[in-house]
């Protein structure tokens, strides 16, 4: 008997697949900062040490979906939606007749087609509306970059279930995203689609967007300093951190460079999301690193 | 003291030899992608720095999968260090799908889950990294005998969890030339 065969067979991920994760340039610029560091940096290191981190539980399920399971997409999906103001829960306005429906149902063969009239109705109201119709379905429209808008961010379902996306072309007025449902499904859908933030909403997608993308700074290469702060404060960004480059060297500032030492006039090189919604800024006196 | 251009020269080379299997160990262990890339960029630091006791050939992986696994120990304590020189490859990791475990294996992860860490690290050193007890007894700082007992035991416990769960596997036969050729 040999239960190690068993666990190879369980391994999360293969070396291969690690390697293939990281870019040429991230595994070489590893290297070379490493090189660089000197003795100061080292009797520096706890200048950067970090306080253990507070743990955002919403930022934190999105990214785990897949792994960690229904119920906390199911938190995600309740918290994410709820802005101050809006109606959550049993407090309903007249009868739900009297109410333009958020989702609309059709039929196609075997198959219930359900899409979405209203991309910013209260989640509770979806769910009453697939209720009325027998099915146990949670849907979720949650804020997105504009390039996630209209796709999958997650799904749970027992299998079968489709899921209809308006990939790029989901803005807040108008979404084609639904969910193809067979006649005899009987099972709990979970779904949650991306639709495009509204100004100054922040994204409520994962750490695991695109870098730079989850905080809502994109397109950020080669614009000043001044100009990619307007743009963060308009998305209400506050976290910032600045990484310094000139000339391939991160010198005179290995661990990053103070914000009081920042010139509003550089340029940003890159915007990386860094952990829990704070954004790591690189920037330098040049339009490039 | 080598001098500066050596000193680099052996580390680019055990940093090309060892970065993915560095990174897949530490992959393994943790989903969570901020950890794993300053566990990664913290374990060549610290082998950057400590150039002079990096043993030679076949030991110098399990060496580093044993600062990775003791860096990684701090991260599950709370003390976490956010290293600038993780930052892009933070970036990178967390830009990953998320692994599913197929729902056939999950038995086999459960009950690694529920068996002290020792035991889990000690299967998962010859599941995963493919180490032999002599490479163990590196990366754990203790000997090799030590290792086959503790294996040993850990091997029961591991069969034990599985059976708790009513999971049916038929194990596997060993094979020639399985990583443990240790037998305890």
């Amino acid at each position: 008997m040999n239960p190690e065969l068993l666990i190879r067979k369980a391994a999360p991920v293969t070396d291969e697949e690690a390697a293939a994760m990281v870019r040429p340039q991230t595994r070489a610029d590893l290297a070379d900062r490493i090189m660089a560091t000197t003795a100061e940096d080292i009797t520096a290191e706890d200048t950067f040490a970090e306080a253990p981190r507070k743990v955002s539980p919403r930022r934190r399920l999105l990214y785990g979906v897949a792994v960690v399971g229904v119920t906390a997409a199911a938190a995600v999906v309740v918290t994410s939606s709820a802005t101050p103001g809006q109606r959550v829960g049993p407090v309903q306005v007249g009868p739900p007749s009297a109410q333009a429906a958020a989702l609309s149902f059709s039929r196609e063969g075997d198959y219930l087609i359900v899409k979405v009239k209203d991309p910013v109705a209260d989640p509770a109201r979806y769910r009453r509306e697939f209720a009325a119709r027998g099915l146990n379905v949670d849907l979720t429209l949650a804020p997105s970059s504009p390039k996630r808008a209209g796709s999958v961010l997650f799904l749970e379902d027992d299998g079968d279930v489709q899921v209809i996306t308006a990939e790029g072309a989901c803005g807040p007025e108008t979404c084609g995203v639904g969910v193809k449902i067979p006649s005899s499904y009987t099972g709990h859908v979970n779904v949650v689609f991306g639709r495009t933030a509204r100004p100054g909403e922040q994204y409520d997608t994962a750490p695991g967007d695109t870098p730079g993308e989850g905080v809502g700074l994109s397109d950020v290469k080669g614009r000043t300093v001044a100009d990619v702060l307007a743009e963060a404060a308009r998305r209400h960004i506050t976290r910032i951190e600045y990484r310094y480059e000139e000339d391939g060297s991160d010198q005179p500032y290995p661990n990053g460079v103070p914000a009081d030492k920042v010139d509003k006039n550089w340029y940003v090189h890159d915007a990386l999301a860094g952990s829990e919604g704070q954004v790591i800024i690189f920037v330098g006196p040049e339009p490039t690193g | 003291m080598p001098p500066p251009d050596e000193k680099r020269r052996r580390f680019e080379a055990m940093y090309a030899a060892n970065h993915d299997p560095v990174l897949g160990y530490v992959l393994r262990r943790t989903a969570d992608p901020h950890d794993a890339a300053d566990v990664l960029a913290e374990t060549f630091l610290t082998a950057w720095r400590r150039l002079d006791d990096v043993p030679p050939d076949d030991q110098t992986r399990p060496w580093l999968y044993g600062v990775a696994r003791r860096v990684l120990a701090n991260h599950r304590r709370g003390e976490r260090r956010r290293l600038a020189l993780g930052d892009r490859l933070r970036a990178d990791l967390a830009d990953r799908p998320a692994v599913e475990v197929s729902a056939d294996l999950r038995p086999i992860m459960e009950a690694l889950d529920g068996l002290p860490e020792r035991d889990r690290e000690l299967l998962t050193l010859v599941g995963w990294e493919d180490l032999d007890a002599g490479q163990i007894a590196i990366v754990l700082g203790c000997s090799r005998n030590a290792v086959r007992i503790r294996l040993h035991r850990a091997r029961r416990r591991f069969t034990r969890e599985l059976e708790r769960r009513g999971a049916l596997f038929e194990m596997p036969a060993p094979q020639v030339g399985v990583a443990n050729g240790d037998p305890a």
